[in-house]
């Protein structure tokens, strides 16, 4: 029976962690590195963007979903997040704001579709609905535009409110 | 912290999972990022991009709404064929542009030709149309969704007003369209509007029959709430028979008719397509003095454009539909005659307009109807200049109309002219047309009453070898005429029968018809009535006796059907009348079965 091959991949705060090859493979960056390499030895690949606390969360999404794939979500988002993803995704989603930011980020920097689509999915679930001044709220975002910006945006959109 | 989304994943975000109305409404006012993201060209390319996709997909998974149609119903207004070809020029559209804008690129293309800064607005230009137009269809669609609703169930009214005042409601509390906007919006296709659907669904299902009340709040809603113009409905109201509609006074406002009025003033040419007043008159009840007015005030309003042509345009190309509509009333010919001044019209004459009238005559479902058009024509004579002295018309010979007839002779008819249709080169032929028609139709009611008047007033038949026109056979000839002869009333008919022997020649085929009309008439005759019947036969046909003694055997058999109370115990003597003075046997083979089934029938 042949060894499994695995390929060690390295964060930004320098913790490393072993990974099948065919479970990391998901992440387009991972596979496209693997491919200028040896495949006899096991790799030991940098994520420099990336930190041990979110790289650990995209390891345990490519080791679950390498088995089961990811169900497409519709788009657009209709109704609630929840509504459309499976449980296994849900729970893999009960986190805190800043890791799921860390999280969106890391996929988009894997290069991991599925990934950054539930993640995307879920901030847009969240925005859902919300107000300019609520969704500054909630992600604790400034309001750089000045009163009159402000006003000149909204009287160029106009017809958009009527769309 | 979501500062920390690049631009890339805002991107992402945006176009994939939110959609254009929030990012126009209230992400892009969030800060300055995500503000820009937004105003990338590649951003709105992706947007319509996307918007168009989605768009194909559903159209091409029927929306979920024509399954909602029964197609087995005929009669629908919302039908699915209609859906069906709006989606597929919808698709079609959408693919076309998909091709241009988001295959092709197009806009990008262009710009490079032109050496035009290679960022613009065409894509969020492009999205935001697609989406308003979009969102116009979803609106109206939804529209007429519920519409169908009532269509594809039960065809009953309080699900009919229940639907619409939903309907209603929607159009007046659309979050993104004005109520007026809603209503001028195209169904299905550009020339029907949410209001035309509900003015050919009350036409279509409540015709004469629908809550008129119901339909003045509706038309009332669209017309005056709505502001829609009212000509472009006038054709569509006049069909619902909602006529009332017209003229009903509403508080500080102009009655329909005088927004019409005004609107048909600032039209071009006519103002009205020329078949209006055809569809007015065959929609109106012409016994409501109020349709009558509406009408009247139509007349008055088109003779006033001189372009239009009245005559030649609206009256003389729809004779036939006018003369469909005629009711033999006096509002009606005062209508035809003074307001449409019809008999200036080509193709029509009084001959054709009292024909018609007459066949009407019914229509009036009163017992005197035939009373009031004999003085209605007379009255029309004198007042409104109706020429009486014409050929006696069919419909006055073919029904019984003894009032009808007796003024138009009084007034110069010719009573021996065959009718117009006739008028051809064997019209010499046909000269006692009428009395024969009358003949001919004896089946229907007495008319003993008409032929003697006839008679007296000089009416002939043809001659006897004439083959009969249509509508009788061709092959009968008039020598036979008589055979269709028969009067109930027992005291007319054997008089009448021997005048018209006398004056005109036995008519017969022989004595049996006349016989089979004394047995299967409703009304029973007198032993010797019948005896004097046969007695008078005999003298004037070739009575066959192998052939006569049947019908005669029928009638000994069923003698309590044919003859009256009082000579029921006559049987007998009826046979011995037959073998002693007429030498005519009964058959006996007839009498016996009939004895057998009235025993079978005992038992």
């Amino acid at each position: 029976m042949s060894e499994t091959k695995q390929v060690e991949l390295t964060s930004k705060d320098k913790v490393s962690f072993k990974v099948d090859r065919d479970v990391i493979l998901m992440s387009g960056l991972v596979k496209d590195m693997l491919e200028e390499g040896d495949e006899d030895e096991t790799p030991i690949i940098p994520i420099p963007n990336v930190d041990s606390k979110p790289l650990q969360k995209v390891i345990e999404y490519c080791q679950y979903h390498h088995k089961e794939p990811a169900q497409e979500i519709e788009k657009p988002l209709k109704g609630k997040i929840e509504d459309v993803i499976c449980d296994w995704d849900k729970k893999f989603l009960e986190i805190d704001q800043s890791l799921l930011i860390e999280l969106i980020m890391a996929a988009n920097y894997l290069n991991i579709k599925d990934l950054l689509d539930l993640t995307c999915a879920k901030v847009a679930s969240m925005i859902k609905g919300k107000s300019p001044e609520q969704i500054r709220e909630m992600f604790g975002i400034e309001n750089d535009f000045t009163p009159e910006e402000e006003a000149k945006i909204r009287e160029e959109n106009k017809w958009c409110e009527e769309a | 912290m979501a500062q920390h989304l690049s631009p890339e994943v805002l991107f992402h975000i945006f176009t994939n999972f939110s959609s254009p109305d929030q990012y126009l409404n209230g992400l892009m006012l969030v800060c300055r990022d995500w503000y820009e993201v937004t105003n990338y060209e590649m951003f709105w390319l992706a947007t319509l991009k996307n918007l168009m996709k989605q768009q194909i997909h559903d159209c091409k998974n029927n929306e979920n709404f024509e399954t909602l149609i029964d197609t087995s119903r005929t009669n629908m207004v919302v039908k699915q064929s209609d859906i069906v070809k709006e989606r597929k020029n919808y698709l079609s559209s959408i693919e076309k542009r998909e091709k241009i804008l988001v295959i092709d690129l197009k806009p990008f293309t262009k710009r490079r030709e032109t050496n035009d800064d290679i960022y613009g607005n065409s894509y969020k230009t492009k999205s935001v149309q697609f989406i308003r137009e979009r969102r116009r269809r979803l609106v109206v669609l939804e529209l007429a969704q519920i519409a169908s609703k009532f269509e594809n169930d039960i065809i009953d009214p309080h699900m009919f007003q229940n639907d619409w005042e939903k309907i209603i409601n929607q159009i007046e509390n659309s979050k993104y369209y004005d109520k007026k906007f809603i209503a001028n919006l195209g169904v299905f296709n550009s020339s029907t509007t949410i209001f035309h659907i509900f003015l050919k669904q009350f036409q279509v299902h409540f015709h004469r029959g629908g809550d008129f009340d119901f339909l003045d709040r509706v038309v009332s809603f669209f017309l005056y709430d709505c502001e829609l113009s009212v000509s472009s409905y006038m054709e569509h109201i006049v069909k619902t028979s909602g006529f009332n509609s017209f003229l009903k006074v509403r508080e500080n406002k102009p009655t329909i008719f005088e927004r019409f009025k005004n609107e048909f003033y600032f039209t071009g040419k006519s103002g009205v397509p020329a078949h209006f007043l055809s569809c007015v008159i065959s929609s109106a009840d012409l016994k409501d003095e109020m349709h009558f007015e509406f009408i009247r005030k139509c007349i008055e309003l088109f003779k006033t454009k001189k372009l239009l042509k009245f005559k030649e345009n609206m009256v003389e190309p729809y004779i036939t539909e006018y003369m469909q509509a005629i009711i033999p009333n006096w509002m009606t010919m005062e209508l035809y005659l003074n307001d449409m001044n019809m008999l200036e019209c080509k193709g029509v004459n009084s001959y054709l307009f009292i024909h018609e009238l007459c066949q009407k005559a019914w229509y009036l479902s009163q017992e005197n109807s035939n009373s009031i058009v004999a003085e209605n024509l007379k009255r029309a004579n004198k007042e409104l200049g109706l020429k009486l002295d014409i050929p006696i018309p069919r419909s006055v010979t073919n029904r019984s109309n003894i009032e009808i007839l007796k003024v138009l002779v009084e007034n110069g008819a010719d009573i021996n002219s065959p009718p117009p249709t006739l008028s051809d080169s064997t019209q010499s032929y046909h000269i006692g047309v009428p009395l024969a028609r009358i003949i001919y139709n004896c089946y229907t009611s007495s008319r003993t009453e008409e032929i003697l008047y006839m008679i007296e007033e000089g009416a002939t038949l043809p001659p006897m070898d004439t083959p009969m026109p249509t509508p009788f056979y061709e092959s009968y000839t008039y020598a036979d005429i008589f055979d269709y002869y028969f009067d109930t009333e027992e005291n007319n008919f054997l008089p009448t029968l021997k005048l018209l022997v006398e004056k005109f020649g036995a008519r017969f085929t022989g004595a049996v018809p006349v016989i089979e009309n004394v047995r299967y008439a409703s009304n029973a005759i007198t032993f010797s009535g019948l005896c004097e019947l046969l007695r008078y036969l005999k003298q004037v046909t070739t009575m066959n006796k192998e052939i006569i003694c049947t019908p005669l055997t029928y009638i000994y058999c069923d003698w309590g059907r044919s003859i009256v109370k009082d000579d029921l115990d006559k049987k007998e003597l009826f046979r011995e009348f037959l073998e002693n003075e007429m030498d005519i046997h009964l058959v006996e083979e007839i009498i016996e079965e009939h004895v057998e089934v009235e025993v079978t029938q005992d038992e």
